[in-house]
């Protein structure tokens, strides 16, 4: 696996909060999922991937370029694509004219040439029935699209994508999941979510982050494990676990040191991810 | 429909190969029946319609260029640096609409009566000040965000749009000015207005345009009122002296902002 | 003999869908119209470069005017209708190009089951309007199947309205000695 992305002790503050405290990850091609509560720094940790930002300390190299150096950094851009949290388009523009004027932003040359990369993305996200119509009149799904359709201009080797399923009903979730599944073959990926649907459906990889931290960075069946017999199911809260829910059935299930003799269960990706949260809340405690 | 055409017969209609009635008849037919048109389709020459296409694809979805672009272009700037600037919140319609309105105003006022005119005074030097609040920057822009993302140079896009936005206000003001039958009152809005919307553009290398104008234009406002509270004359603001404090520090910035290095490295594409 | 699946949109709604802006409607008219739009305008005029424009501008035009079709007709004949007065107004612009294509010799031998059919189709008259001289048989064939007004198939053929009227009076007298 190709390194496209090395990030090494990454420190970011704002005013009183400590966004992130000591990031080191590596990601490849495929799609890696970015996985943590609200206020973890996964939207800090994007914005720097995407250039927007630029850390305290630490060091960060993507396809073999440094973000730091000005030259690099526009040479970074043309390779990379974003996809923000709650992506905003001008009024007044159609959604070819809203990609277009994206297309000039990432000095695509030459206005045929433009105009047929516009149309390609547009197709590609599934939105040309559309492409004449105002962006803004369009459900969120299709704006989310059409955003991802801009982000998907030139082909670039890294898509930044920060919770892009948020908000989304299933069917457009799912419709979304399909169109960033098929972006991630021959590209690196990486996408941010609170919700572990998206990952287990989605990733090659996942890393989770809590409080500036990295928790954890490995596979989804690797997070899952974390959880190995330490789920079981009880007529009600179980005493003895770190973390219990009633389930639709009336049974309630617990995480955390099952007791003897219970049965555990086989572990899913958000037992793992909720227990690995859960400790780290009991340790601060 | 009993009647209907055959291959043989398409392919020979096409090649030109079927004259006079029989042609018309074909012809007539083809205009109600969808499946002899299927047949036709393939026939004809597929290289022409592929590059018809091409053309009417391009029409129908170029986005139609605004007024400003049209203006723009014709000054000579690239039809993709037009848009770019045409994008700015503070050209649009609705903008300009509100600042015409408010100028109008104060236009009316200037004429009906002598503190009318110093309510003119007062409001027009931060028209283009506001103007360049909404021309870029994290609150007016709604695709701030990303635009940061890509290789254009955020500072180019900046500068362009200042330029263009302050020409606009600035021609705008002016013209509604020249209504004003006080000459003195009149011009004497244009220096403070240039050295506040310089100052911002300067202080823009550090904090957000938005806020940069924003904070300026208070100065000015709080400076203003204190003037008005004091009951020192408003008017004196304006005198040559501070006209030439104006002129003065709009000189400065316009200069710093030229002449620094990182701004013209800031402003150049990198190839 | 092949037909129109059941499945596919008629074309009247294909319209509607292009009035909405939905450029994927317009592709498909294109793919099923365009083609012989394309080849019945290059029988009327020479000029190949005119006639691809032509037929560019008409389906720019059914982009833009998508919401003014009645909705009675055919679409087809409404975009012939758009095409060949864009033809008109091409040839105006540039007069040399007036001439109308003469056809080959027909070089394919129509089967007499198709001799039969098209005898059912127009009768006698088929023959009659064979037979009448070319200028003739011009003005008939832009004012009668065209749908063309006299003053614009004056302008398809390049000669004078009045000239047209005439031929047309003319056409007329022949073609009703014929099938008395």
């Amino acid at each position: 696996m190709t390194t496209a992305v090395s990030v090494e002790n990454i420190r970011k503050r704002f005013a009183r909060t400590q966004a992130l405290d000591g990031v080191t990850l590596r990601l490849g091609d495929g799609v890696t999922g970015l996985l943590g509560p609200n206020g973890a720094g996964k939207t800090t940790m994007l914005r720097i991937l995407a250039t927007v930002l630029a850390p305290d300390d630490g060091r960060v190299r993507m396809l073999g370029l440094d973000p730091a150096d000005p030259r690099e950094r526009t040479e970074l851009r043309r390779q990379l694509g974003y996809l923000p949290q709650d992506p905003g388009f001008q009024r007044g523009f159609s959604v070819f004219a809203f990609v277009d004027y994206m297309a000039i932003l990432k000095e695509i040359t030459g206005t045929r040439r433009r105009h047929e990369e516009v149309r390609r993305v547009i197709e590609a996200v599934d939105l040309t029935s559309v492409s004449g119509k105002r962006v803004r009149a369009l459900s969120g799904g299709m704006r989310r699209r059409v955003a991802l359709a801009a982000a998907l201009l030139g082909d670039p080797a890294l898509l930044v994508l920060d919770e892009p399923t948020a908000g989304l009903d299933p069917e457009q979730r799912l419709r979304f999941r399909e169109l960033v599944s098929q972006a991630g073959e021959g590209r690196a990926v990486l996408l941010s979510t609170h919700q572990t649907e998206d990952v287990a459906a989605l990733c090659r990889d996942v890393v989770v982050l809590n409080e500036g931290r990295v928790l954890f960075q490995g596979t989804p069946t690797q997070l899952a494990e974390h959880a190995q017999g330490r789920v079981w199911f009880a007529g009600e809260r179980d005493p003895r676990a770190q973390i219990a829910w009633r389930t639709g059935e009336g049974l309630h299930r617990n995480l955390g040191a099952a007791p003897d003799g219970v049965e555990t269960v086989a572990p899913t990706l958000e037992d793992g991810y909720l227990l690995l949260l859960g400790t780290r809340i009991e340790e601060a405690a | 429909m009993s009647w209907h055409i055959s291959e043989r017969l398409a392919v020979a209609y096409v090649d030109g190969a079927v004259d006079g009635a029989r042609a018309a008849s074909i012809e007539a037919h083809v205009l109600n029946c969808a499946a002899c048109r299927g047949l036709l389709a393939p026939a004809a020459p597929t290289d022409r319609l592929a590059a018809i296409w091409a053309e009417v694809e391009e029409e129908v979805d170029a986005p139609r260029p605004t007024w400003i672009e049209r203006l723009l272009c014709r000054c000579g700037m690239s039809a993709e640096d037009a848009r770019l600037l045409a994008a700015a919140p503070s050209l649009q319609l609705s903008w300009l609409a509100s600042l015409v309105a408010v100028l109008a105003f104060a236009v009316a006022a200037a004429q009906s009566s002598e503190r009318g005119a110093l309510a003119f005074l007062v409001l027009a030097p931060l028209a283009p000040v506001v103007a360049v609040a909404g021309a870029y920057g994290r609150g007016v822009d709604p695709t701030y965000e990303v635009t940061r993302s890509t290789p254009y140079p955020a500072y180019r896009l900046l500068i362009l749009r200042v330029t263009a936005v302050v020409v606009v206000a600035l021609l705008v003001t002016s013209v509604l000015a020249l209504l004003i039958t006080d000459s003195w009152v009149a011009v004497a809005w244009l220096l403070p207005c240039l050295a506040m919307v310089s100052l911002a553009l300067f202080l823009s290398r550090w904090i957000d345009l938005t806020v940069a104008a924003v904070g300026v234009g208070s100065v000015y406002v709080v400076v203003v009122g204190a003037t008005f509270a004091t009951d020192a004359q408003v008017r004196d603001l304006y005198q040559p002296t501070m006209q030439l404090l104006a002129a003065a520090v709009a000189t400065a910035c316009t200069l710093l902002i030229v002449a620094s290095p990182h701004n013209r490295t800031a402003f150049r594409r990198i190839p | 003999m092949s037909t129109v699946p059941s499945t596919e949109p008629a074309d009247a709604a294909l319209l509607r869908q292009v009035a909405d802006g939905d450029r994927r409607a317009l592709e498909q008219l294109y793919a099923r119209h365009a083609g012989w739009l394309l080849v019945r305008l290059g029988r009327r005029c020479a000029d190949p470069g005119l006639v691809d424009e032509v037929v560019q501008d008409t389906f720019v035009a059914v982009w833009r005017s998508a919401g003014r079709y009645s909705g009675r007709g055919e679409v087809a004949a409404w975009i012939w209708g758009i095409g060949v007065r864009r033809l008109v107004d091409g040839l105006r612009r540039m007069p040399r190009a007036s001439v109308v294509a003469e056809p080959q010799e027909a070089t394919t031998e129509i089967s007499a089951e198709e001799r039969v059919l098209l005898g059912v189709e127009y009768g006698d008259l088929a023959g009659a309007i064979d037979r009448l001289s070319p200028e003739l048989r011009a003005v008939v064939e832009s004012t009668v199947l065209d749908g063309l007004t006299t003053a614009e198939a004056g302008r398809l053929l390049g000669i004078p309205q009045g000239t047209v009227k005439s031929r047309m009076k003319r056409a007329r007298e022949v073609l009703r000695e014929e099938l008395a």
